[in-house]
C-alpha cells in the first residue's frame, strides 16, 4: 500500500469523522428541542415533500443520478483496488550489462536460494525468499520459521553472512533486505544427532 | 535475455552486508478502515445508480426515494439523542483512527542485516526459554517492544524463577535492544 493512498485514508476517515460528530450533534440537540438555541430557525418538524417534487422528481434529476453513481463508483474501486500492493518484480539487470548483452538474474530465486541456505542453521524450521518492490524500494524479502529453542545470536550471524552473499549475488546498489524471524509456538520434536 | 540462477555458495569476494531496509511497520486501523470507507463509497454509488435506473425505466418507487420519504413528517423525539450520541461517538472513533500512529511491533536482531522479529514472536521465544528450566512447569509470556513479562507455575525449585529469567534474557541478548524480562512466580497449589 502506498503512502498516498494510506495519506488519503486518513484524510477521507477524518472529514466522514467530522461530519458525523456535526451530524450526531444536530440530531441529538434537534431530537432534546435544543438547536433553536444556535438556529433560530430550526424546523418544528421535517418535510420532504418539496425536495422529492424539486428534486428526485426532476427531469434532470435520472441523469445526474446516473452520472453521480459512474464518478463515484469509478473512485470508489479505485480507492479500493489501490490498496491491492503491487509489489512483484521482473528480473533484475546485473551491474556489467552493456550494449554487447543485458545479464538479467531472476532475483527472487536468489533470494529463495539464500533462504534455503538459511534453513540449514540450527533451529531453523524453513525459510522462503523473494524479491518484491516495495514503496519504491528493492527489497529482498526473506522470512524465516525458527524453534522456540533458537540460538538467536548464531542465527543474526547466518543471517548476516546469507544476505552477505546475496548482495555480492545480485550486486545491486539500491537492494535493501528485510528478514522477518518467525518463531514457531511449539517445539517439534526431532530426531537430534550430537 | 539470460536469467541465471545463482548457486548455493555464492562468489566470496566482497561481501559487502545487504543493507537493511528498516523495520517494518503495520498500517494499524487505518489499514482495514481505508478500503471498508472505499466500499461505502461504492455502496453510495449503487444507491444512486438503483434510483436513476429505476426513474429512467419509468418506476418510482427507488431506496432513495423511500428513504426521504420515511423522514418526511419526522418531528423531534428524545430517541434522537441516543441516535445523535452513537453518530459522535463514531465519528470520535473515525477523527482518532484517522490521527493514530501505525503499529510498531518489530525488534531488530543485533547487525546490520535488517532482521527482526515481532513482540509475539519476541513472546513465544521467551516462553520456550523458560519451559526448558528446571522446575518450570508452565510459561506464558507477554510482550511488547520494552518489556517481557513471563508468568511461570514451578514445582517449589527454589531459584527456578532467577534461572528462568536468565534463561530469557540469554535467549533475547542477541536482539539489537532486548526487552527488560519481569518475571511472575506461581506454585503448583498456591492460592494466588
Amino acid at each position: 500500500m502506498s503512502r498516498r493512498v494510506l495519506g488519503l485514508d486518513r484524510f477521507l476517515a477524518l472529514l466522514l469523522g467530522l461530519v458525523l460528530i456535526a451530524l450526531g450533534a444536530a440530531v441529538g440537540a434537534w431530537g432534546l428541542g435544543q438547536l433553536t438555541r444556535v438556529w433560530a430557525s430550526a424546523p418544528e418538524q421535517i418535510s420532504t415533500a418539496g425536495a422529492t417534487s424539486t428534486v428526485l422528481e426532476a427531469s434532470w434529476w435520472p441523469g445526474a443520478a446516473a452520472a453521480g453513481a459512474v464518478v463515484l463508483g469509478l473512485l470508489g474501486l479505485w480507492w479500493l483496488v489501490a490498496h491491492v500492493p503491487r509489489r512483484s518484480t521482473g528480473p533484475l539487470r546485473l551491474s556489467g550489462s552493456d550494449r554487447s548483452g543485458t545479464l538479467l538474474v531472476d532475483g527472487s530465486s536468489a533470494a529463495q536460494t539464500a533462504a534455503e541456505v538459511l534453513a540449514e542453521t540450527p533451529g531453523v524450521r524453513s525459510a522462503s525468499g523473494r524479491v518484491v518492490s516495495d514503496r519504491g524500494q528493492l527489497l529482498a524479502e526473506i522470512s524465516v520459521t525458527a524453534e522456540p529453542s533458537v540460538d538467536l545470536a548464531e542465527l543474526a550471524e547466518a543471517v548476516e553472512r546469507t544476505t552477505a552473499d546475496l548482495n555480492t549475488v545480485l550486486g545491486r546498489s539500491d537492494l535493501r533486505g528485510r528478514v522477518a524471524v518467525r518463531i514457531a509456538r511449539r517445539e517439534r520434536s526431532q530426531p537430534r544427532v550430537h | 535475455m539470460t536469467t541465471t540462477t545463482p548457486g548455493r555458495h555464492a562468489a566470496d569476494q566482497s561481501r559487502a552486508p545487504l543493507p537493511s531496509a528498516g523495520l517494518p511497520t503495520g498500517a494499524g486501523t487505518i489499514g482495514w478502515l481505508g478500503p471498508l470507507l472505499a466500499v461505502l463509497l461504492v455502496g453510495v454509488a449503487v444507491v444512486l445508480g438503483q434510483d436513476a435506473w429505476v426513474r429512467l425505466n419509468g418506476g418510482t418507487t427507488t431506496w432513495l426515494g423511500s428513504a426521504v420519504a420515511a423522514l418526511d413528517g419526522l418531528s423531534p423525539a428524545p430517541w434522537m439523542a441516543a441516535v445523535g450520541v452513537v453518530l459522535v461517538l463514531v465519528g470520535l472513533w473515525l477523527v482518532l483512527k484517522a490521527f493514530g500512529r501505525r503499529k510498531r511491533d518489530a525488534l531488530a536482531l543485533r547487525g546490520s542485516s535488517g532482521a527482526h522479529l515481532t513482540t509475539g514472536d519476541v513472546a513465544r521465544l521467551v516462553t520456550g526459554a523458560a519451559s526448558q528450566v528446571d522446575g518450570v512447569l508452565d510459561a506464558r509470556t507477554s510482550a511488547s517492544r520494552r518489556t517481557a513479562t513471563l508468568s511461570i507455575t514451578t514445582t517449589g525449585t527454589p531459584g527456578a524463577d532467577s534461572q528462568a529469567q536468565q534463561a530469557a534474557e540469554r535467549a533475547l541478548s542477541a536482539l539489537a535492544s532486548p526487552p527488560r524480562v519481569r518475571v511472575r512466580a506461581t506454585t503448583t497449589g498456591d492460592p494466588s
